[in-house]
């Protein structure tokens, strides 16, 4: 069991330094009534850094302990999206997607061989009737 | 004037193409609404991507009727599962659910129709009446108003998210931050784009939406544990059966049921799902009948319909007044209108009226679409709600990776709808909203701008913001909605305090 809000809130925070630090590369105003293009990130990156840390304080014993297990199955999941996805820009969407479909039910539990199957390539030829060639989305190139 | 605006509204609304588009957006928001785990806001902005190609009116048609649709067709899976479809039909399973479990589905439905359609035609009309002249009243706004509207509706949702204290603002500020990714409007000068081009332009914001609202869903649904294999209720084809006399016993309490919906509907944040408790609670307390509320009252049902679906146009009321959207659904249908080349706000009335009634006109055409929909048929959209979770999650997952390539036809669009929707998840998980983050992110470069315009035009500094009264008014209820969990959290601390020395003083 972990504090989920905790892991999430020292990233945030990091995030906020990055931020900062960042800025220091950023030019001067061009006129003295703006403020620049680095002022309004560190305002925002300072009041989201000391509003983390005054929560934490505030609200302590108040974060969710969530199970590390109900978070790993859906974060792999999408891990294996992402490689679909970038899968798919390699050898092109339509000899990818049907195999990922399966592939992803197979995966959340649905054990049905010859529905799972019609259902991927039911869906692979929906979406490309769809959107390449009546909505002329390019999708062959996603 | 009104007159005039909606003959030129209805004008655009005859053409057969765009009552299509209307009519193809309530059916898939019917789809929407009864799949538990898909809402209004997270079917809005998937179907985003599918209307890039659609003419402007078509598009906007097509959305309103989803939105409007997606809401009430949650009652259909509250009714026959005791599962609310969307969080807007929660309250609706206490006496619709009972009703169908006593073999009265049929009449359930047909309440739940009725109200849901007056509601919805009530909510449209107090959104005319309150939108146009709100809309002339901020035709004088200048940069500083904008400013400080924006950072209200910004603190609104954010001081609403429960959980943590203070998280609904960090997260809020967060969307505001990734805002600032991209060029700089002022300088040209490219801001923490690390070297990549693909974010010269800021993080793309319908792929951070299809992310945070419909991937971080499908994965919330992998992880969740619970079964849906419940007993449904099945209705005839033709399941209409409300009467006059019925109608006659719902009608009080439809009356408080849209009211509540108007009103609340067009207050930031306070949404279709509180609308549904509040219109429930008020209509028990002006019933004849409260003893019967929760065990399959009609009026407790008419009532929990009639507001949520009155909220659904009146929620458009900050958004086509000001600019600013004041739910969800209205930030995503904000973003799918700036993307066909529309600006929400005051100005909008004065460039192009016939747009605004059009709007208008859609959403009651929807109404009568869903009501026919809600009329004949209902059977076929409960078999959606018998539909396997592995099937609904790849399909989400599916569209939302189509959604996100559709916008610039960029796979660096997909892996930031993924990320964001990995993000949206462990939020999810952690207890916490995404609702800031994705307001954030459509208002940040609104807030930024015209916080820095109105600093370079005023050439008084940050007097401007306090010299102007509208400004002061509307930061001073920021300041006030700021500081609510502040002292929510004093409150609670000092509660605590004084239960520990009571226990040790036993």
């Amino acid at each position: 069991m972990v504090p989920l809000v905790h892991i999430i809130y020292i990233c945030l925070f990091a995030m906020g330094a990055l931020f900062i630090w960042m800025t220091q590369a950023f030019p001067r105003p061009l006129s003295a009534d703006d403020i620049g293009p680095a002022m309004f990130p560190i305002w925002l990156a300072i009041v989201m850094m000391t509003l983390i840390v005054v929560d934490t304080v505030i609200s302590w014993g108040r974060a969710k302990k969530v199970p590390l297990g109900d978070v790993g199955l859906a974060f792999l999941f999408a891990l294996g999206m992402g490689s679909a996805v970038w899968a798919s820009s390699r050898f092109g969407l339509f000899y990818v997607l049907p195999v990922a479909l399966y592939t992803g039910l197979w995966v959340i539990g649905s054990r049905r061989l010859v529905v799972n199957g019609i259902f991927s390539l039911a869906m692979s030829v929906v979406l490309w009737a769809l959107f390449d060639q009546l909505l002329s989305i390019p999708l062959s190139r996603l | 004037m009104i007159i005039d605006g909606l003959m030129a509204g209805a004008e655009i609304l005859a053409q057969p193409t765009i009552l299509l588009g209307v009519l193809i957006g309530v059916m898939i928001g019917m789809s929407f609404g009864v799949t538990p785990g898909l809402d209004a806001t997270s079917g809005t902005a998937l179907l985003v991507s599918a209307t890039f190609a659609l003419p402007m009116e078509v598009a906007i048609g097509a959305l309103l009727g989803l939105y409007t649709a997606a809401t009430y067709a949650g009652s259909i899976t509250a009714i026959t599962i005791g599962v609310p479809g969307t969080p807007a039909s929660a309250a609706t399973v206490l006496d619709g659910f009972p009703m169908s479990k006593a073999g009265k589905l049929d009449r359930a439905l047909s309440i739940s129709i009725t109200a849901s359609v007056i509601g919805g035609i009530f909510g449209t009309v107090a959104l005319v009446f309150l939108a146009v002249p709100l809309a002339e009243f901020a035709l004088n706004f200048g940069a500083p108003e904008y400013f400080a509207l924006g950072l209200l509706g910004v603190a609104i949702i954010a001081s609403l998210v429960h959980g943590m204290f203070l998280s609904g603002f960090i997260l809020a500020i967060f969307g505001l931050l990734i805002t600032t990714i991209g060029i700089d409007p002022f300088t040209g000068y490219p801001r923490f784009t690390f070297g990549n081009m693909n974010l010269i332009e800021g993080v793309p914001y319908i792929p951070a939406l299809v992310g945070l609202f419909a991937i971080s869903e499908a994965l919330s649904l992998i992880s969740e544990k619970t079964d849906r294999n419940a007993t449904v209720h099945k209705p005839k084809f033709f399941a209409y059966s409300m009467g006059w006399g019925l109608l006659r016993k719902i009608g009080r309490a439809t009356a408080i049921g849209s009211i509540v919906g108007a009103i609340l509907g067009a207050i930031p944040a306070a949404g279709a799902a509180a609308a549904n408790w509040i219109g429930y609670n008020e209509a028990r307390r002006f019933s004849r009948h409260p003893d019967e509320f929760g065990k399959g009252s009609e009026e407790g049902l008419a009532a929990a319909e009639s507001s949520n679906n009155g909220t659904v146009s009146s929620a458009l009321v900050p958004l086509l007044a000001f600019g600013i959207p004041g739910s969800a659904t209205a930030a995503v249908l904000l973003g799918a209108m700036m993307l066909h080349g529309v600006t929400p706000g005051p100005s909008l009335f004065v460039e192009n009226p016939a747009l605004v009634y059009f709007i208008f006109l859609a959403l009651v055409i929807a109404n009568i679409f869903m009501l026919g929909f809600g009329i004949f048929g209902v059977s076929f959209w409960v078999r959606l709600v018998q539909l396997p979770k592995p099937f609904i999650v790849m399909t989400i997952l599916t569209l939302s990776v189509v959604g996100a390539f559709s916008v610039r036809n960029n796979v660096f669009d997909v892996y930031v709808a993924i990320g964001l929707g990995i993000f949206g998840f462990l939020l999810r998980r952690a207890g916490l909203s995404v609702v800031p983050i994705v307001l954030a992110i459509v208002l940040g470069a609104l807030i930024e701008e015209n916080f820095r315009r109105g600093l370079i035009a005023s050439n008084s500094g940050m007097w401007v913001f306090v010299e102007r009264p509208i400004t002061a008014v509307i930061l001073a209820i920021t300041v006030v909605t700021f500081l609510a969990p502040l002292v929510r959290a004093a409150r609670v601390q000092l509660a605590g305090r004084r239960t520990s020395k009571a226990a040790g003083q036993r």
